[in-house]
């Protein structure tokens, strides 16, 4: 059987037929960091059914890399991913997916805080930044939090107090408003 | 426009029963949430649970298909003047205009589910929404000493079921999960017969169940209808565009928000499974999943899978197939104490030592072979539990403070099971579990995954 290759990989992914797409994604783990630009190149690109096999295949490299024993791997995805992430011109839920695959395998140790305090602070990145400094949830990804909820406003302030919270650091204000009602309806009861 | 707490049917209501002082509408607690507090002393159970003769106050959060289902199955107990139902909630203005229609002018109406949680006359809420928001309405709800009956499966993620049975712990309340399996007539005799030795200690139970859908339809993203509240639609759920493929319904075929006829119908036949093994409180120590993904389309979960789930202490194997090896239905009159299979579809073989015993269903309608029906108990047989019907053991509950058929710590056993099987399968290896901790060991990147983050407000 060829050896399934980059090039190889991006060829299957662009096949009209939906059972060679993801016949392909499934195998795209080994391939590992030197696949990601590429397939986040289609992702981004692609027609609709193309895109969403890239953006899978770029998932299976992520699960693929964080097996355990696979510590050299998951650095390299860690890293190419931390380059991709923080390029600007990437559609932003493409940039928003690939701060959940880091999420999943970054170690804390491994974060950069003043570039996660930037990406927190980002209109775009942020809540979803928040979400993955919380399961990471290591003295690093606290102190990015901190940190930001130091600079942040309203109600992303709350949110960060929130997942410190989760991450048991005592914060006292603000409080959190997970139970209180927003949202009205323009229904009325029947017959009133 | 509605105005919460407003005179109306409400306020007579409040006018007969007890309610603790209130220093102010809110008060923040050790945890930081600010919390209504408005906990009546019924709710709580420990000063005074609702009378034998009166009636339970409940409110709907969620009405859309299953939701307006579980009304519908209310109807006994409404009938009977058992309970009566004083609000409807649905993020789908159309859905919420159907449902007030359905239920009557006595029950108001909300967008946003924690209008019904401020609320002190509501005793008790029916959550029939997707999957991925049961866990943050049930902890919400439980927090402000709401029984509970929350579809199944009950919980999303390792961290969401750990939350849930957390809080109902603290809070007392009565808690039931839909599935409803357990409480049928012929789940009772499957029960009875297994308990009984028939046929010798059980070794093995193998489910089947048809392959998920596929998505073909080629759907883009595009904003959402006037008429839903995309924003509380995916709730918990990280921010993406809105895509009519996600919704009413389909939710349950992908990952996030679903996970696939494991979990689906997996809450039901493995409910089955863990309380006829006399399992609950217990969970398996391997997890080996395998599956074929769709080969297009938004939808993400299992078409085809194979999970078998090894326990030890006792030793047994536990295994969810699509499609697996049905077994095809037995002839019957309709004259047994379940009708009629109408879903032949999924069940399961529960293999031991002496025999086999094979069960369709699971979930609303559980039927069982003929040999068990027919099994007369000899003297001096044991018995077991039998259900007087899902809804009616959790109003036991609620009066009593009796723990439910499907209290949470078994629902959230039943939803590890699922979620695991999934985490197994998206991951490509098998996983460790320690049963007593509730963690997945040796693997970090499957530790993470027991938490998912939730968007805010709508977190645990």
């Amino acid at each position: 059987m060829e050896p399934l290759t980059v090039e190889k990989l991006l060829e299957l992914l662009k096949s009209d037929n939906p059972i060679v797409r993801r016949d392909a994604w499934l195998k795209a783990g080994p391939l590992g960091a030197d696949a990601l630009p590429s397939l986040a190149d289609l992702a981004a690109k692609g027609d609709l059914e193309v895109s969403r096999a890239a953006n899978r295949a770029m998932w299976q490299i992520v699960r693929y890399a964080g097996a355990p024993g696979r510590e050299t791997e998951r650095q390299a995805v860690v890293q190419t991913l931390g380059e991709l992430v923080a390029d600007e011109n990437w559609p932003v839920q493409l940039r928003r997916d690939m701060v959940w695959m880091l999420s999943e395998i970054l170690a804390d140790e491994e974060l950069d805080e003043s570039m996660a305090l930037s990406f927190l602070m980002d209109a775009d990145l942020g809540e979803d930044v928040r979400m993955a400094l919380q399961r990471i949830a290591g003295p690093k990804a606290i102190a990015v939090l901190k940190a930001g909820m130091e600079k942040a406003q309203g109600d992303f302030k709350a949110a960060i107090a929130c997942s410190l919270r989760k991450c048991h650091v005592a914060v006292e204000e603000p409080p959190c408003p997970k139970l209180i009602p927003r949202k009205q309806t323009q229904v009325k009861p029947v017959g009133r | 426009m509605n105005s919460p707490n407003k005179s109306g049917p409400f306020t007579k209501r409040l006018g007969r029963r007890r309610f603790i002082q209130t220093t102010g509408v809110l008060a923040a607690t050790a945890s930081g949430a600010i919390v209504p507090q408005v906990i009546s002393p019924r709710a709580l159970a420990s000063e005074g649970r609702p009378g034998a003769n009166e009636r339970i106050t409940v409110a709907h959060i969620g009405m859309g298909g299953r939701g307006k289902g579980l009304y519908h199955e209310m109807a006994d107990l409404r009938n009977a003047g058992l309970c009566e139902h004083v609000a409807v909630c649905d993020i789908d203005e159309k859905r919420l205009e159907e449902a007030s229609k359905l239920v009557g002018p006595q029950a108001d109406v909300y967008r946003d589910y924690r209008y019904i949680l401020e609320r002190k006359d509501v005793d008790a809420v029916v959550i029939g929404t997707p999957d991925h928001w049961h866990g943050v309405q049930f902890v919400h709800a439980a927090e402000c000493g709401k029984h509970i009956y929350c579809e199944k499966p009950a919980c999303c993620t390792i961290e969401e079921g750990k939350a849930m049975v957390a809080a109902a712990k603290k809070t007392k309340i009565a808690s039931q999960i839909g599935s409803q399996g357990r409480s049928q007539p012929e789940a009772y005799l499957a029960h009875r017969y297994l308990v009984n030795g028939n046929i010798g200690r059980v070794h093995r139970v193998d489910c089947w169940h048809y392959p998920s859908p596929v998505d073909n339809s080629h759907t883009p993203d595009s904003d959402p209808p006037p008429e839903l509240d995309w924003d509380l639609w995916l709730g918990p759920l990280r921010w993406r565009p809105f895509n009519k493929r996600y919704l009413h319904g389909v939710f349950r075929w992908l990952l996030e928000s679903g996970g696939g006829q494991i979990r689906d119908r997996g809450a039901h036949v493995m409910s089955c499974a863990m309380w006829w093994m006399g399992a609950d409180g217990t969970g398996p120590v391997e997890i080996e999943a395998t599956g074929t993904p769709p080969e297009e389309g938004l939808w993400d979960s299992c078409v085809e899978m194979n999970v078998t789930y090894t326990f030890k202490n006792p030793d047994w194997i536990l295994t969810w197939n699509q499609p697996g090896e049905p077994v095809p239905p037995e002839e019957r009159t309709g004259q047994e104490p379940g009708g009629k299979i109408s879903r032949p579809g999924y069940g399961a073989v529960y293999r031991g030592d002496l025999g086999t015993m094979v069960h369709w269903g699971g979930d609303g309608g559980t039927w069982v072979e003929k040999k068990v029906r027919d099994w007369v108990p000899p003297p001096g047989a044991k018995d077991v539990y039998k259900s007087p019907g899902h809804f009616e053991d959790w109003f036991e509950g609620i009066k009593t403070g009796k723990k439910t058929i499907m209290n949470i710590e078994a629902g959230v056993g039943v939803a590890f099971l699922c979620i695991l099987g999934n985490l197994s399968y998206i991951l490509g290896r098998k996983l460790h579990w320690d049963p007593v901790k509730q963690e997945i060991v040796g693997d970090e990147q499957a530790r993470r995954l027991m938490v998912r983050p939730q968007r805010h407000p709508y977190h645990l």
